[in-house]
């Protein structure tokens, strides 16, 4: 199925005529399909490589970094950290080496000055080898100060950013409610134990990390007060939409008073004018079409060795088994941005990745407890480029009467300087305390024109109807590369919190 | 229907009756202003819930829906239109459970004393005086049926608070929109009036038996329930005997005008058997040649029954009759789908579906299951989903399939099922998927079974199985799809689950027709379907897939190393640190509450609940018993001793985790702050004569002495200082103190308790216990 008939059988309330096509399809020995269906067009550009699992060792891998010697550890749902050498080898030659255990669920990993510093679902835990035998003796309770007793309750953290600081995001006790202290609440944990209050209004997060600006940001699951899964900027006192955690403002006397309660059955937009701590989604990830529950993710730092994505984020998505891509830009003084499909087929739901020093991108995760569509129970795979580029959109950014789109490879002028081949919709969700939304308020926004730049890279639009607020949808199937490849994914979303008021960068 | 849209949401924007009042979530009054903003209706005319949120329905389909609400036909019957049996409520036993005084004031003007009533006045022409009499004779015809001898008029002895919270829950709201209070909903209004509590009960426990036309449904209340329900909604009535004796003479006459008015058309009688000859021949015309300028369509009085219908209604009406006989499938089902107020709760074809202002009160019993798990399905398509024995096993008999709705689907009876049953299914068609080849059934089944289980698609991770969830999620159980659907709905709706059901939180297995399954059926996408079709028509005799009895798993130390593994425990909670010796004995330390709080000995422990799943459950030590201890702090600074054991409450403020170390045998010693004076405390496995016991060693560095460093170390019925050092704990712990330690038996809140000061030693304070058990 592709996008558009998606969106049109979203808007249409008639269902008989759902062929039977799909029956008589026969099956096809060629590379599994997948959620975009795309499997077969991504695979000339970006492999994925599995990295073997002994059959002895479970692993679940909920976080992953990289020691100085070049080991990759990996810590576990079930709460073990790994030691893994060769797993950057080609082909994969990995030996696991069980370095701690009997923890909680790790669900985020950070070696800094010879110790990891990790989140498991009950704590901050400082965890160090004191004696050198390879196997960790030491572990000291950094912070424990949120109430830890419901189900559901899952915490994730993210790595030491340049301040000595772990951000840790709680999520709500049975991911409806906040039962006990700092449940929906961000906090700060510094390497020495000091805990400080970030932002409140958390639903059910996962991945927590910065941009390439080193601003933090979380991903934040479609439930309510959620119309759809997002990345969030955590900023420091703000609020993250869901009002059901105000009760511990009493607790974090730092933070002021709670904020005003937001309107149900209102929109982001509106609301933000009200509730003056409110943060908006930078990144909305349109549901099913972009994931349906997004997990953790990583920068490409990697100077380019895995292609033309320098410095943007790659994200996994749980429920779909696929990786995604995200970009985000400051505009006056609010974060915002675009997502783009990535890579489908992955063997088992994606809890984390990780890039490697040689470029890789290492993801692993489980499917157990929740529906997914990968197959395996858990499994270690390894995105690699393969060197040639695809032809993608690269990066969406906002102009003050449209968008900037750059692409990965020079477009075929004919195609890109035609307005009709920028396809665009807009629409948002519900802001509302019911689960999730339907997309609403869709308009047709115009490109009335379009200016190439001289390398033919990037498509300058004049858009007639931008709406702040809205998810920009773009549907670009009719662009042509200049050596007449069609993009890999034509679709991408860009959530346009703010319009630029003047051109920068 | 804009004037009728406009009365209905005209009123009643007042505070809601349960504001402030007790035992009641702020969130239910919240729903409950909601609530209030749609009602309460005030009518003369007619008024039927289902036509209240139907924008963009034909005038005619509109119309359609009065003339068989009203009852038209019961009278205007030319024999060519169908007939349903029933059209008012059957007064068989009226007598049992209305208060006479109510009928004789509702009979005499039934339009202003119930407003929205269905029921025409049959006396508005008679002159006052006659139709004082005529009224009195009719109460003493209706008050003499009856089985009981006298009404019984005792309070119900049900919970107004349950009442109130299954009225807001189970649907009833759907179709008796309730507001500021009951006066102002006049479909509840005087109930107490109305009703002797016994005859309201029943009436709730069995409405089908008095609207056998399913126009109240059966929402399988219990006898508690509809207690509770009817204590809610009468509240306080009087329960004063009737000054009301039956006369014969006006028994008889009243029996005479019940056929003679024209009653016997609609309502059945004990004494008046309908089809016994009692009955009226009226004379009505055919619908086809009425005359909308006399008769019930004119707003001129005469010998026909007055409805007191509105402009509209009657425009609506007169429309239908033109096309009575042309109305399409689909327009009869969305008339008999708005005459029984389907579309409160159900969407089809655009036309109805939870309204925004009831919205809130559609909730669910399990979170997990989303929107799902919330709001009745979409009915498009229903007659080629579902297969119309389970179509009819619903409507009549009250099949559920969705246990984790809160509002209830209640049971319309077999008028409804003959009504609808058959439209659907000759309405809705879907492509048929045809043939597949198969293996012989019981490889299909075996591979049906293995799609199910956690090595294929893993269905019983979310789906229920035989009533037991597996996983966290409790979706439809596995048992139902074989009963209810058809296997045409089934092929193409696990194709593509949003498309049947947008907003599913079930993947799709098979996208673009491709498996990811390649090993079962050489990943043939049609016949694993087919397949899981022919396991899962084996509906309660089911094979039992992988991964639903989940598999003990031993978690052990070895002889060399202690094992440990941080999760939540039974009785102890999630900050639970459970640790298994080399020498069989076992612990779990709180840490959160900062204490030794289970041990045992044996095996360690089965990691299943927090390993599998979605890892919610417990670690489950795996011995039958263990010994327990108070899950709170178990070192407190205290001035004196034997003051009462300080009260930390959730979580003390003065006490704090640390942390642990492990040994060369991978122990712990774990670390504490208490007042912030960092403690370790340090178990071991010793073997000590043939037995294995718990050494414990607690010490600091600390040397201040504002005051003792106490150790609760036990809490039983019964402490026995044995003289020796030795405390016996009830019957099975003994503990160890060292000589020259002091030590108490203090008789606390909860028992006795062992308290132990914990005294200097050379760089610090230092104790050593050891437990026996």
């Amino acid at each position: 199925m592709d996008f558009k008939k998606m969106i049109a059988f979203r808007k249409t309330v008639c269902w008989m005529v759902v062929g039977c096509g799909c029956l008589a399809a026969q099956v096809q020995a060629e590379k599994l399909a997948s959620f975009w269906g795309t499997s077969e067009q991504e695979s000339p550009y970006y492999r994925i490589v599995d990295v073997p699992v002994p059959d002895e060792i479970v692993l679940e891998a909920g976080s992953f970094d990289l020691l100085p010697d070049g080991r990759l550890g990996i810590g576990t749902r079930r709460g073990d950290i790994y030691l893994v050498e060769g797993a950057f080898d080609d082909p994969p030659n990995p030996r696991y080496h069980r370095f701690a255990s009997g923890l909680d669920e790790v669900t985020s990993l950070s070696w800094h000055n010879g110790s990891f510093y990790i989140t498991q679902q009950t704590e901050v835990t400082k965890v160090t080898d004191l004696n050198g035998d390879e196997r960790a003796d030491e572990f000291l309770t950094l912070s424990d100060v949120w109430g830890f007793a419901n189900y559901h309750e899952f915490g994730f953290g993210s790595k030491v950013d340049p301040d000595g600081n772990i951000w840790v995001t709680l999520c709500l006790s049975r991911s409806y409610e906040s039962l006990v202290p700092f449940r929906g609440w961000s906090l700060k944990v510094s390497i020495d134990g000091n805990t400080s209050p970030v932002a409140s209004g958390i639903r059910s997060p996962c991945g927590v990390g910065p941009n390439a600006q080193g601003v933090m940001f979380y991903a934040e699951s479609q439930g309510p007060w959620n119309g759809s899964c997002s990345l969030k900027q955590l900023k420091q006192g703000g609020f993250m939409g869901h009002p059901v955690s105000f009760n511990w403002y009493d607790l974090a006397p730092e933070m002021g008073p709670a904020p005003v309660e937001p309107n149900t059955r209102s929109r982001m937009e509106m609301e933000r004018e009200r509730v003056k701590e409110l943060v908006p989604y930078a990144v909305v990830f349109p549901y099913r079409r972009m994931g349906q529950q997004l997990s953790g993710f990583s920068l490409d730092t990697t100077k380019g060795a895995f292609g033309p994505f320098e410095d943007q984020i790659f994200i996994g998505d749980y429920t779909l088994s696929i990786l995604m891509r995200a970009t985000t830009e400051e505009v006056n003084g609010v974060w915002q941005g675009a997502c783009y499909p990535f890579r489908e087929g992955f063997a088992t739901g994606l809890l984390a990745n990780q890039f490697t020093p040689k470029g890789q991108l290492i993801v692993g995760g489980t499917n157990r407890g929740w529906p997914v569509r990968g197959p395996k129970p858990f499994a270690l795979e390894r995105v690699e480029w393969t060197g040639e580029t695809p032809f993608e959109i690269k990066e969406i950014n906002a102009r003050p009467d449209g968008f900037l789109v750059t692409f990965t490879k020079p477009v075929d002028a004919d195609s890109a300087g035609t307005a009709e081949t920028f396809q665009l919709e807009s629409f948002t969700h519900v802001y509302q305390q019911g689960y999730g939304s339907p997309e609403v308020d869709q308009t047709n926004p115009k490109v009335t024109s379009v200016t190439l730049s001289s390398d033919k890279t990037s498509a300058l639009l004049s858009v007639s109807g931008l709406v702040k607020g809205h998810v920009h949808s773009f549907d670009l199937s009719n662009l042509k590369s200049a050596d007449g490849e069609a993009l890999v994914h034509a679709h991408a979303y860009y959530t346009l919190n703010e319009i630029p008021e003047h051109t920068h960068r | 229907m804009t004037l009728l849209l406009t009365r209905f949401f005209y009123m009643g924007d007042g505070p809601s009756l349960l504001r402030g009042s007790k035992g009641y979530s702020i969130c239910l009054g919240v729903l409950l202003s909601i609530v209030s903003m749609g009602c309460p209706p005030v009518y003369a005319e007619p008024f039927s819930p289902g036509l209240v949120q139907t924008d963009g329905l034909a005038s005619h389909v509109r119309g359609k829906v009065w003339v068989d609400a009203l009852g038209c036909v019961a009278c205007h019957d030319d024999g060519s239109l169908d007939k349903p049996q029933e059209f008012g409520p059957d007064l068989t036993h009226v007598g049992d459970r209305v208060r006479p005084e109510w009928l004789v004031s509702y009979l005499s003007d039934p339009h202003t004393f119930k407003p929205g009533t269905l029921m025409p006045d049959l006396v508005a022409a008679l002159p006052s005086n006659e139709r004082t009499e005529t009224v009195e004779a009719l109460v003493h015809f209706l008050m003499a049926q009856k089985a009981a001898d006298e009404q019984s008029v005792k309070q119900t002895s049900g919970s107004v608070e349950n009442g109130q919270r299954l009225f807001h829950s189970i649907g009833c709201f759907a179709c008796h929109p309730y507001g500021e209070d009951l006066k102002s909903s006049g479909w509840l209004e005087n109930l107490q009036s109305k009703y002797t509590p016994d005859g309201l009960v029943s009436f709730l426990k069995d409405p089908l038996s008095v609207h056998p036309n399913g126009i109240m449904p059966d929402l399988g209340l219990s006898h508690d329930e509809a207690s509770d329900l009817a204590s809610f909604l009468m509240g306080q009535s009087s329960s004063a005997k009737s000054s009301f004796q039956l006369i014969n003479n006006k028994i008889e006459r009243g029996q005479s005008l019940f056929g003679g008015l024209g009653c016997v058309q609609c309502h059945s009688a004990l004494a008046t058997e309908r089809d016994t000859g009692n009955k009226a021949k009226l004379t009505a015309p055919s619908l086809r040649v009425v005359n909308p300028s006399k008769g019930c369509l004119s707003h001129e009085e005469g010998s026909w029954p007055d409805y007191d219908l509105s402009d509209l209604q009657i425009r609506d009406i007169t429309a239908a009759f033109d096309s009575l006989e042309h109305l399409s499938e689909s327009e009869l089902i969305q008339s008999h789908l708005v005459r029984f107020n389907c579309i409160a709760c159900h969407e089809r074809e655009g036309v109805g579906g939870v309204s925004e202002s009831l919205d809130a009160l559609f909730t669910a019993t399990d979170l997990n299951l989303g929107e799902q798990g919330r709001v009745p399905p979409s009915l498009d398509g229903v007659g080629a989903k579902l297969n119309p024995v389970w179509l009819r096993k619903v409507l009549v008999q009250g099949a559920v399939a969705r246990p984790y709705l809160n509002v209830r689907m209640p049971r319309f009876g077999s008028a409804v099922a003959d009504l609808v049953v058959g439209l659907f299914v000759h309405a809705d068609v879907l492509p048929p998927v045809g043939d597949i080849e198969m293996p012989n059934q019981n490889d299909s089944r075996r591979a049906g079974r293995d799609l199910a289980g956690v090595d294929g698609m893993a269905c019983i991770t979310c789906h229920t199985f035989k009533g037991t969830k597996t996983g966290a999620m409790g979706a439809m159980d596995l048992t139902l799809p074989g009963q209810r659907l058809t296997r045409d709905w089934f092929h193409h709706y696990m194709l593509q689950p949003q498309r049947f059901r947008p907003g599913t939180l079930m993947p799709d297995f098979w996208p673009e027709g491709h498996s990811s399954k390649p090993d079962i059926l050489e990943g043939n996408a049609s016949q694993q379907i087919e397949a899981l079709w022919v396991f899962l028509s084996d509906g309660f005799s089911i094979d039992t897939p992988k991964g639903v009895h989940r598999e003990p798993m031993r978690l052990l130390a070895t002889d060399a190393e202690a094992v440990m593994l941080r999760r939540s425990y039974p009785g102890i909670g999630k900050r639970g640190i459970g640790v298994g010796y080399p020498k069989g004995v076992n612990l779990v330390f709180n840490a959160e509450q900062l204490c030794l709080a289970m041990i045992w000995k044996g095996e360690f422990a089965d990691p299943a609940g927090v390993w599998l799943s979605q890892g919610h459950g417990n670690v489950r030590p795996m011995a039958r018993q263990q010994i327990r201890f108070p899950n709170t702090p178990q070192v407190q600074l205290l001035q004196d001793a034997l003051s009462p054991w300080p009260d930390s409450g959730e979580r003390s403020a003065v006490h704090a985790f640390k942390g642990y170390r492990l040994d060369s045998q991978r122990r712990p010693t774990f670390l504490y702050e208490v007042e912030g004076v960092l403690f370790e405390d340090t178990f071991r496995d010793e073997t000590k004569g043939d037995s294995v016991w718990l050494r414990r060693e607690i010490k600091t560095n600390a040397f201040e002495n504002a005051g003792s460093y106490i150790i609760r170390a036990a809490l039983g019925e019964a402490i026995i200082d044995q003289g020796d050092g030795r405390f016996r704990v009830d019957k099975d712990l003994i503990i160890e103190v060292p000589e020259g330690a002091e030590a108490w038996v203090v008789n606390g809140n909860e028992g006795q308790e062992l308290r132990v000061r914990i005294p200097d030693s050379g760089d610090g304070k230092a104790l050593n216990l050891n437990y026996g058990f």
